[in-house]
């Protein structure tokens, strides 16, 4: 079940990101293209979202992830919490990373 | 030895054979294919072989439909199938033609009615999948060499792309190829190749050309939904330099301004074959486009719908030479 954008933060919060097997990703200069081998479609993030992508895919949890990425941005970190919760399931909802949540 | 080639068929032996350099292969054909030329068969070449319609029939039966082009009653007019070891690219009145899965071989049944226009299919189609299969890029694309580059434009069919290649060639630039463009990567470059020596285009657009432009165009070969033209391919591969994206506008002028950075999700709307849904046949686009954004230069140009098409050659040439000095 994708968890609810404002209902499930702290349960993000807690969980891992994984980008599956079936998901590949390239860097372009101003896009990072991730390209779904599911459904055969390509999706575009902009540069903050290649950002997070990739602090997603290397960080423990999500929670971890935006901490990173408040200080990177030099942003609260509460409203990075939300950004990077809200891009999660964005992203989550198109097939695109998984969630591992701590048992 | 698959369903798809079957035995005894895996060489040109009793028929002549036409040789031609089409997408980056060499090719070897029993058939007198538009531009293929009378030659001695050399070993290593990848092979056009003509079949009956049984062969091509043959082992079929579970094939996966990849790809239908309907009409508006719901009769196919162009069928692209798939099974793990082949592909069938079928069209009424265009025969049926079978490219083994490694684009080595195509087995190919020409219609019972013969000419010369069923030979679209396999220059659009077949010999491109074929490329594409042995390892080429595709880009649907027009293009030129001009001096030592490779110049290739893009657009949504109809844009205008072939129409703008053809007024430069006719202002003593040469052709390469009218729609698709195969290019291979090296370490450091992009190659593109010469498609087949067949050019459509507006028997509207090849009037208003002068004289000496019509002349470069080489001979006519027939008219269908347009005239069709064997023109002469002198370069057959010059380093892809610069790609334009053609668009129309209904604003004054033409504008033709740089991507910087080139925008990826042009890039890969720009590939040919979106059929080929395998995993590794997916990801290759995007290294392909990584490659291009890293290696060209790329531009989008706005042309007026009151630019006519000499205004936007002669526009697009002067930008051309002054991004590729001699």
């Amino acid at each position: 079940v994708i968890p609810d954008r404002h209902l499930d933060l702290e349960r993000v919060l807690a969980a891992s990101v994984r980008v599956p097997d079936h998901v590949v990703y390239r860097e372009f200069a101003q896009e990072t293209v991730l390209l779904n081998l599911e459904t055969g479609q390509y999706h575009g993030v902009n540069p903050t979202g290649g950002k997070m992508l990739d602090s997603l895919d290397r960080a423990a949890t999500v929670g971890d992830s935006a901490a990173e990425l408040a200080g990177h941005f030099g942003r609260d970190r509460a409203e990075m919490e939300q950004d990077v919760c809200s891009f999660c399931i964005d992203l989550l909802e198109r097939g695109l990373v998984e969630l591992d949540e701590p048992a | 030895m698959s369903a798809a080639v079957p035995r005894g068929r895996t060489h040109v032996t009793d028929s002549p054979t036409y040789v031609a350099s089409v997408f980056g292969v060499d090719w070897q054909s029993s058939l007198p294919l538009i531009g293929f030329e009378g030659d001695e068969a050399a070993p290593g070449g990848a092979l056009v072989l003509e079949a009956s319609r049984q062969e091509v029939r043959a082992g079929w039966r579970n094939a996966e439909t990849v790809f239908c082009r309907r009409l508006a009653g719901g009769r196919p007019v162009f069928v692209v199938e798939r099974t793990p070891d082949a592909y069938r690219i079928r069209a009424p009145r265009h025969g049926t033609h079978v490219v083994a899965g490694d684009g080595r071989t195509i087995l190919s049944a020409p219609p019972s009615r013969g000419g010369w226009s069923w030979q679209r299919l396999i220059y659009a189609q077949a010999l491109p999948l074929a490329a594409r299969l042995q390892g080429l890029h595709l880009l649907h694309a027009s293009a030129i060499s001009v001096g030592d580059a490779a110049v290739a434009f893009l657009a949504p069919s109809g844009t205008g792309k072939s129409t703008v290649a053809v007024n430069l060639i006719a202002r003593g630039h040469d052709f390469l190829t009218d729609d698709v463009l195969a290019v291979s990567i090296s370490d450091r470059s992009l190659t593109a190749y010469a498609g087949p020596p067949l050019l459509g285009l507006s028997e509207d657009d090849y009037e208003h050309l002068p004289e000496e432009g019509r002349m470069a165009l080489g001979s006519r070969v027939g008219h269908l939904d347009k005239l069709y033209l064997a023109t002469p391919v002198r370069n057959g591969s010059a380093p892809l330099q610069l790609l334009y994206f053609l668009e129309r506008t209904d604003a004054s002028g033409l504008e033709i301004r740089r991507q910087d950075p080139p925008r990826p999700e042009q890039l890969l709307a720009g590939t040919a074959l979106p059929y080929l849904r395998t995993r590794r046949r997916l990801v290759e686009p995007l290294d392909f486009c990584a490659a291009l954004a890293e290696r060209t230069r790329v531009f989008t140009v706005r042309m007026s719908t009151a630019n006519s098409p000499g205004y936007v050659a002669a526009a697009l040439e002067a930008h051309i030479l002054e991004m590729t000095p001699a």
